[in-house]
């Protein structure tokens, strides 16, 4: 369902939801996502905080004057009466519809301004201050839509040269990799495998990219990674340093905090090429340069798994934007085999022929 | 008759079944139900567009109009530029899936997304009165 509303009445909901969470404001942390935006997040529960350390571990830094963006963070156990409750808007919700979003008819248009999603939370933003509930301030819960406030941290950083964008990317003396795939097609067990092998290390789900005159770089967002259960049962020993978050809500992944890898983290890191992982039976990993055509299914693929999880189809601009940055990249494929280990040689291969 | 994909301007790739495509010149975004990206997907293999027809005509249930169908879906790839006719003649077997042909209702479909205010509108609005709200129909 949706809902539209004046200006003058999305200003009084505005209004009243900062008066009812500037009152629960626990603790405020800033976020610096690749030195190209700051966010102040305003925890409005006790939790809260310890919530966002635990998954954006690497881009907490310390206090900024005057940020680009505000971030209230609060809990919402009943979000089926909240527009009543807080926002004052007096409407029934459609039975069975578990959906509504808010939308502020200004100059005409209709800008969207509110959801409350299946999942129980709600989202509400306006210029540049983004209000963030989440049904239970727990782990698992706050994995439901994903990372934790990724679709906001897209938004905010998304500038003419900059896109947070699904992905994952490591590197070795300087010479990025952007590995993207689909599902279950060992990207995440590649990317984790190598950073336990000694490669640089960037991101393993979203990443924030840059393009600075012909340079492409990429800046890490988050200190989580995600494996198979079957995955972490084989990496145990070797992720020592990782704790355990959760369970993913699926319970196909294990989501785990790997802050203290630090060292091997690095920012504003070269991308030199986009590999397309695939799990096939040979025995010996290999990669393949991508025909045109594989190119552009691969590009295709990368675009439409950040904007179809960012809920951002319909943006022209950052397609046309993710298209030149994507588009003067080389594109192979890597093959891998069942042995992981052996596949993070090949990939160490692969880059140092990039970079002889 | 054959087409191919306008790569010129245009990447494409199936995803869980459902064709993606995108014009790397404006930035417009295409997607397609199941029946569509089947038959896409048969026509950027080397079927033409005989070749599509007889495999649609084959499904059980098939409508009677199917040509008008395959041709109007056609029609619209080639007025969005998504595809332009090939260069050389070819045959290829065509797989369409019934249950997909069953759930898009024997209609492929090719939707651009270009327009946030259309994805909106494509929802009922309910306007909240300031004093009464906004009730649903009973």
């Amino acid at each position: 369902m949706i809902a539209s509303l004046s200006k003058e009445q999305t200003d009084l909901c505005l209004s009243r939801l900062r008066e009812k969470l500037d009152s629960l404001c626990r603790e405020v942390l800033y976020l610096n996502l690749g030195d190209v935006k700051t966010v102040r997040i305003l925890c409005c529960h006790p939790d809260a905080a310890a919530m966002v350390r635990r998954q954006l571990a690497w881009s907490i830094t310390s206090p900024v004057e005057e940020p680009d963006a505000t971030l209230y963070f609060w809990e919402e156990a009943q979000p089926e009466d909240f527009h009543r409750r807080v926002l004052n808007l007096n409407f029934d919700r459609e039975e069975g519809d578990d959906f509504l979003m808010l939308v502020s008819k200004e100059e005409g248009k209709l800008l969207p301004f509110a959801e409350f999603t299946q999942n129980g939370a709600v989202r509400i933003w306006k210029d540049n201050t983004y209000f963030f509930s989440a049904k239970e301030m727990t782990p698992q819960a706050l994995l439901v839509d994903g990372h934790l406030f990724v679709q906001q941290l897209y938004r905010i950083a998304d500038t003419p040269s900059t896109n947070l964008i699904h992905g994952a990317c490591i590197g070795l003396e300087g010479s990025g990799i952007l590995l993207c795939a689909r599902g279950s097609r060992g990207k995440s067990t590649l990317t984790v495998t190598a950073m336990l092998r000694g490669f640089d290390y960037v991101a393993d789900d979203y990443l924030l990219l840059e393009k600075e005159n012909d340079t492409l770089t990429a800046s890490p967002l988050y200190s989580i990674i995600s494996l198979s259960p079957k995955m972490y049962n084989t990496l145990y020993d070797d992720l020592d340093k990782a704790h355990f978050v959760s369970i993913s809500p699926w319970k196909d992944k294990y989501i785990l905090d790997v802050s203290a890898y630090e060292a091997s983290v690095q920012r504003h890191y070269p991308i030199r090429a986009c590999v397309f992982p695939e799990i096939v039976p040979d025995a010996e990993p290999s990669v393949l340069a991508c025909t045109a055509q594989e190119k552009g299914r691969a590009i295709t693929h990368m675009i439409h798994s950040t904007v179809a999880q960012m809920n951002d189809q319909g943006n022209t601009r950052t397609v046309r934007k993710l298209v030149e940055i994507l588009n003067g990249l080389d594109f192979y494929r890597i093959r891998l085999s069942p042995d992981i280990f052996l596949n993070a040689e090949c990939l160490r291969q692969f880059i140092k022929h990039l970079n002889p | 008759m054959n087409y191919q994909l306008n790569d010129a301007k245009m990447f494409a790739d199936v995803t869980d079944g459902i064709a993606i495509i995108i014009n790397s010149l404006t930035g417009i975004y295409y997607g397609m139900n199941g029946l569509g990206t089947g038959m896409f997907d048969a026509l950027l293999k080397g079927a033409s567009d005989a070749d599509v027809l007889a495999a649609f005509k084959a499904l059980p249930g098939a409508p009677d109009d199917c040509e008008a169908r395959l041709q109007a879906f056609i029609e619209k790839m080639k007025a969005f530029e998504i595809i332009v006719p090939a260069a050389s003649e070819s045959t290829a077997p065509v797989t369409l899936v019934l249950k997909d042909a069953q759930f898009d209702e024997f209609t492929p479909t090719c939707n651009e997304y270009n327009d946030v205010q259309e994805l909106l509108f494509a929802d009922p609005i309910h306007e909240v009165k300031e004093d009464e709200g906004w009730k649903p129909e009973k």
